[in-house]
């Protein structure tokens, strides 16, 4: 019985948590890709100090779920075309599971290693989750303060005339 | 070499150490906010209804022109206060916009219209209106448009291409629809005065009743810019030309799309003295022929072709011949009187067949 040899690369997290990713997986990170022959040939991890262990194996998980997936349009317009379509009910599930601060950083860590198909669908959540709702709605649901002085309050509904209509 | 560039000693991101935890939405960066936001349709989402929400969300707005740049208006889904939410928008954000377009066929009402002249950085227009001198004159403040589609400009004549040569010198896309009163002499001169024009449009004619008044002139004239087009040295900048009820003859027709060479798109329509489309070309991709009563036979060699349609009204139309490599799409109505077809290509998917009652089985063999 052989057993097949997948290249693995090494990344320590904030925690000092080793992971050791598929090569594969490892190519949807687009910061990495530069550099993935070195970091092959290298035994020592590359340390990621600005992403914690919970998130880089949600991202893992991600990743190695949708390894088969095309790549997304690399112009602007396309990938935002493409991007309208619907996320699938597990995305879905999957990127809300762990509550709204849990997406966020989700999202930060997907900016970060540069993982374009997972910041896209994380942020459609997002806007989902805002779609449809009023502005005092939208603070309620994302615990924001409402920041504004009567002044600038004054002024964006003056900006904003049509919705006296 | 890069690996010790872009990540110093093993460590992604060595200069900022601290964990980039985001727990709220607003500990976000800016441009990922605005990437979200970018998955809500400006008009339908009510995007501007955001600026309420906290003033961060209201910088992001205002500075992240991206949201803004591209506007279609689809008036299908519109309640009478989007309408306001539109010119609201101009009024906010509209140095953002670069590209305004709107459905065809429904109104742009004047309130909005009154704006569109503000939109300082507007690159492209696409608008269901007339364009009539005046138009023009309010849309003169538009110098940074690239692209612009003229429709209906019945009332234009050369002094308003001049007038566009100088609104607009940096167009590098026109397209002329409708423009009846235009003759051959005022767009050559659009075509050899604009320095970044890339590719014309002409649709002549289009529009015409026959029972108008003004058809007559605006034939000869149509035909005169068909004829006359192709003896410029600027025959590389057409890429769609569409003939409407021109006395265009075969080798007529011929001769011009031989002379464009990079003409995309062709259509022709009521031409009431072609007897026969034979045509050759190694640019044309798309083709369109309908209301060619007397046209006897379509014969075409053109190996870029991809989209050939024979629509209503060949009612005299036996033999229809196409070569093309990339041949993908056919859709054909034979009015019944349809005989022999030969298709040659090794990529068509799809053939659609109206009204062929009369074709012999041979032409499917060939296929």
């Amino acid at each position: 019985m052989y057993k097949k040899i997948v290249p693995q690369i090494k990344l320590e997290t904030y925690e000092k948590e080793v992971f050791e990713i598929d090569l594969d997986i490892a190519k949807k990170f687009g910061k990495l890709v530069p550099v993935l022959q070195e970091l092959l040939n290298d035994d020592k991890p590359l340390t990621i100090k600005t992403i914690n262990s919970g998130t880089l194996k949600k991202i893992i998980t991600w990743c190695t779920y949708h390894k088969d997936d095309p790549l997304p349009p690399e112009d602007d317009d396309n990938r935002m075309k493409h991007s309208t379509e619907e996320v699938s009910s597990w995305d879905d599930k999957f990127l809300q599971e762990d509550g709204q601060a849990a997406l966020f950083d989700l999202i930060s860590a997907a900016h970060t290693l540069d993982i374009d198909g997972l910041l896209d669908v994380a942020c459609k959540v997002v806007a989902t989750m805002i779609k449809g709702k009023a502005p005092e709605e939208i603070r309620k649901v994302f615990n924001i303060k409402n920041d504004f002085t009567q002044q600038e309050e004054d002024q964006v509904r003056k900006e904003n005339d049509w919705c006296e209509d | 070499m890069m690996f010790k560039t872009l990540f110093s000693e093993h460590q992604l991101f060595y200069a900022n150490n601290d964990l980039s935890y985001a727990k709220d939405i607003n500990e976000l960066p800016d441009e990922l906010l605005a990437r979200i936001f970018r998955y809500l349709h400006p008009i339908k989402d009510e995007l501007p209804l955001l600026a309420f929400v906290c003033s961060k969300w209201r910088d992001v707005l205002q500075t992240h022109g991206i949201l803004w740049r591209h506007i279609h208006v689809d008036p299908n889904y519109f309640a009478m206060y989007h309408f306001s939410l539109l010119c609201s928008m101009f009024r906010n954000y509209g140095y953002h916009i670069q590209r305004l377009s709107w459905r065809e066929s429904y109104p742009v009402f004047r309130s909005v219209f009154s704006l569109i002249p503000t939109l300082s950085n507007l690159r492209s227009l696409r608008l269901p209106i007339l364009w009539t001198p005046e138009v023009l004159h309010k849309l003169s403040t538009l110098s940074n448009l690239e692209q612009v589609q003229i429709n209906g400009g019945y009332e234009l004549t050369d002094d308003e291409l001049e007038q566009i040569m100088v609104y607009f010198p940096n167009l590098r896309e026109i397209s002329l629809n409708a423009c009846w009163r235009i003759t051959s002499i005022g767009v050559k001169r659009l075509l050899s005065k604009l320095p970044f024009l890339e590719t014309v449009k002409l649709k002549l004619n289009s529009g015409l009743d026959i029972n108008d008044r003004r058809s007559d002139d605006a034939i000869a004239r149509g035909f005169g810019i068909a004829r006359n087009i192709v003896d410029n040295s600027t025959v590389h900048l057409v890429k769609v030309l569409c003939i409407h009820f021109l006395p265009i003859e075969v080798d007529e027709l011929w001769e011009i799309v031989n002379k464009l060479p990079c003409l995309k798109k062709l259509s022709v329509s009521n031409c009431e003295y072609l007897h026969g489309v034979r045509l050759l070309s190694d640019s044309l991709v798309k083709v369109c022929l309908h209301n060619l009563w007397n046209v006897l036979f379509v014969s075409l060699d053109i190996s870029s072709l991809r989209f050939l349609t024979v629509d209503v009204g060949l009612a005299s139309i036996e033999h229809l011949e196409v070569t093309s490599d990339n041949l993908r799409k056919v859709t054909v109505n034979g009015s019944n009187v349809l005989r022999t077809m030969k298709i040659k290509s090794q990529k068509l998917t799809f053939l659609e067949l109206k009204q062929c009652e009369e074709i012999e089985m041979r032409s499917f063999k060939r296929l």
